[in-house]
């Protein structure tokens, strides 16, 4: 053993060469993202429109309950966080307790969906979804849960097609932009939106890149890539870690005109949650939302804050509502052990009961 | 070409009200940046109109566009160098935001750990320490008006710079004889008004079959007492109805062997292929039956939906 110098702890000098190797490894031990493969549970691709695709999931029980489940993914990155990996996915766990699971993915918009807005999306993809799974099913309705931003398309959905949705699920809903203290709100609330659309048109998804990584920009820029390297050598970790980065850096542009009617009548004038908010000239009045909601909420939430999705709850004009706040984020809401163990769980019982 | 003269009437009549206000600017102390915009621009239609009409005789080829588009070109640019300033500005405040918010967040770190550790253990904790800090004041920084507020300004110039960047490739295109990005978004905008109009006839069409054949309305309208809504809005992508109606399942094709998926390395293995029992006709299969011909079967190709194979499964 060498001698210190300088009063330096040999086990400091192990470790930066220990590091080193590791990086120099890292080649050797981990796949490139773009070799990975997202989807991990079996899915047909039921019903396609421009770029929007309705994903059916193969069962995995022999016990069905009768009303299927529409999910509603988010506008920002993709579907596959919801089914990220076995031990970890949303869509296998409602499978396995005998859900009919559908889920919308939004795709990649192109320059020629740049007029698309609130109305086609939630007038036109989702309720064409809602009556393709309806007839498929043979069910009078369908249980619709959103997460995130595909929260507040669903909040908006139920309460302008309140006959087709028998269950309203709302996960990290974007509701009350006003109450929301994460930075996306403040970037949102100070962009001048109209310049923006005018002159990019769709969002692009670098911005969108951006705007996240400034979140949590020392845990997330720095100390998450040393603990990737430090843990080089477990496989399981680096499996998930590298799933995981792909999801995030795999985000598609947002619709312009959508974006505008986003970031303008949720966060600058929060219009939803003052009932003020028009989608293809009808008012959307969550206390038209009459049937069972349950919201889910993570305290540690720093993209969409508890205090922008509680209100939901409070604004609906449903008799039966349930709210549950989990202490988690919002990525760990959806794809963490603990979300398996306790958040699912909770949301299959409650869901069951009403299907 | 017409646009080109509107853009440079516009950028005269702007000189024209320097001139007007700022004589003394004109008069030569040239600091004034409208001074040598003004400047630009005389010179530009005074050799414009001095040396146009013999020449114009002589081509009337991309050339000759594009000798006719670069005053709007000088314009824009010297536009977007004035927004330059305005955005070079708010970035010099970005950048100042974020170095003043390293300095804080290091004396912090500072004083809580005056020097750094030299051993494992605790350089661990002093890591962790720098990271929430960090952390903390950086968020506190994005969470601020003044960063909101500045960040506006940033963007907004930024998109300005693009405005004229796009504006001078618009001149570049036209002068080829090629569509411009505004040109293109009529297009698309057309587009999008057509899927819209298509929807609405589809919806009529469907209507009027539906009440010739005396079919009830959708589910949805009669719970809410509404016109049905719109439905698949695209050419071909009302599902046909008919073998649900009828009280009849789809008969479920036999899975071919080859054509499920092989599992990829670490996904659970899928039900086993071929083990579906094939429902008698008339009769609704059994649900587990139904389960496992959904996994394999296609779909009904009619109507629009798209009728997956084994192929098209998970090939995302």
């Amino acid at each position: 053993m060498m001698e210190p110098k300088a009063g330096i702890d040999p086990k400091v000098i192990e470790e930066i060469i220990r590091f080193g190797r590791h990086v120099s490894d890292a080649p050797k031990l981990a796949a490139a993202p773009d070799e990975i493969k997202l989807d991990t549970t079996a899915y047909d691709v039921a019903y396609e429109e421009d770029r929007m695709r309705l994903l059916h999931y193969r069962p995995r029980s022999e016990a069905r309950h009768r009303t299927p489940l529409v999910i509603t993914y988010a506008l920002i990155n993709r579907f596959h966080i919801l089914d990220i990996h076995p031990d970890k996915s949303w869509v296998r766990n409602l499978l396995e307790q005998g859900f009919d699971v559908y889920m919308i993915d939004w795709g990649s918009p192109t320059d020629m969906d740049r007029y698309l807005d609130f109305d086609d999306y939630v007038n036109g993809y989702m309720d064409n979804c809602v009556e393709f799974v309806k007839r498929e099913s043979r069910s009078p309705d369908v249980s619709l849960q959103g997460y995130c931003t595909g929260g507040t398309l669903a909040v908006t959905y139920a309460a302008l097609h309140p006959g087709s949705v028998r269950n309203l699920v709302a996960t990290a809903p974007v509701v009350d932009g006003w109450k929301d203290t994460t930075v996306v709100s403040n970037i949102a609330r100070h962009v001048d939106i109209d310049k923006m659309v005018d002159t990019v048109g769709n969002m692009p998804p670098e911005f969108m890149y951006y705007c996240f990584s400034v979140l949590k920009p020392f845990e997330q820029g720095l100390e998450k890539y040393a603990n990737f390297f430090n843990n080089i050598e477990n496989e399981a970790f680096v499996d998930n870690f590298m799933r995981v980065e792909k999801w995030l850096a795999d985000t598609p542009p947002i619709p312009g005109e959508l974006f505008r009617q986003w970031i303008r009548d949720i966060y600058q004038e929060n219009l939803l949650a003052r009932d003020m908010m028009f989608v293809g000239g009808r008012r959307v009045s969550l206390k038209e939302i009459r049937m069972p909601v349950f919201t889910q909420v993570a305290v540690g939430d720093h993209l969409v804050s508890p205090e922008c999705s509680m209100p939901l709850h409070y604004a609906v004009g449903s008799g039966d509502k349930t709210m549950r706040i989990y202490p988690t984020g919002h990525v760990g809401m959806i794809a963490s052990s603990s979300s398996q163990k306790r958040i699912l769980p909770e949301l299959g019982g409650w869901l069951a009961e009403r299907s | 070409m017409q646009d080109s003269g509107a853009e440079g009437g516009g950028a005269g009549g702007k000189a024209e009200q320097g001139g007007q206000s700022g004589g003394a600017a004109f008069g030569g102390l040239g600091a004034d940046p409208a001074y040598f915009k003004h400047l630009s621009v005389f010179w530009t239609d005074l050799l414009h109109l001095m040396s146009s009409k013999p020449q114009a005789l002589t081509s009337v080829g991309p050339m000759r566009n594009f000798a006719e588009n670069a005053k709007a070109i000088t314009t824009e640019i010297l536009a977007a160098n004035e927004d330059l300033v305005e955005f070079n500005k708010a970035l010099a405040t970005y950048y100042k935001q974020l170095s003043d918010t390293w300095v804080e967040a290091q004396k912090k770190v500072n004083a809580k750990v005056p020097k750094i550790p030299n051993d494992l253990e605790r350089f661990e904790a002093y890591k962790r320490v720098w990271v929430d800090m960090f952390d903390n004041d950086f968020t506190e920084l994005f969470d601020s008006k003044e960063f909101g507020n500045n960040y506006g300004k940033l963007v907004s110039r930024e998109l300005d710079l693009t405005k004229h960047w796009n504006n001078v490739t618009a001149v570049m295109l036209r002068s080829a004889n090629l569509p411009s990005k505004k040109d293109m978004l009529s297009v698309y905008k057309e587009m999008h008004a057509l899927r819209r109009r298509i929807a609405k006839l589809e919806v009529e069409n469907r209507g009027l079959k539906a009440g010739a054949a005396g079919q009830e309305p959708e589910p949805e309208a009669r719970e809410a007492g509404q016109e049905p809504e719109p439905e698949a809005r695209e050419a071909g992508q009302e599902p046909e109805p008919e073998a649900r109606e009828a009280g009849q399942e789809p008969e479920p094709e036999a899975r071919e062997a080859g054509q499920e998926p092989e599992p990829e390395a670490g996904q659970e293995p899928e039900p086993e292929a071929g083990q579906e029992p094939e429902p008698e006709a008339g009769q609704e299969p059994e649900p587990e039956a139904r389960e496992a011909g959904a996994a394999g079967q296609e779909r009904r190709d009619a109507g629009g939906w798209k009728a997956p194979n084994a192929s098209e499964e998970n090939r995302e």
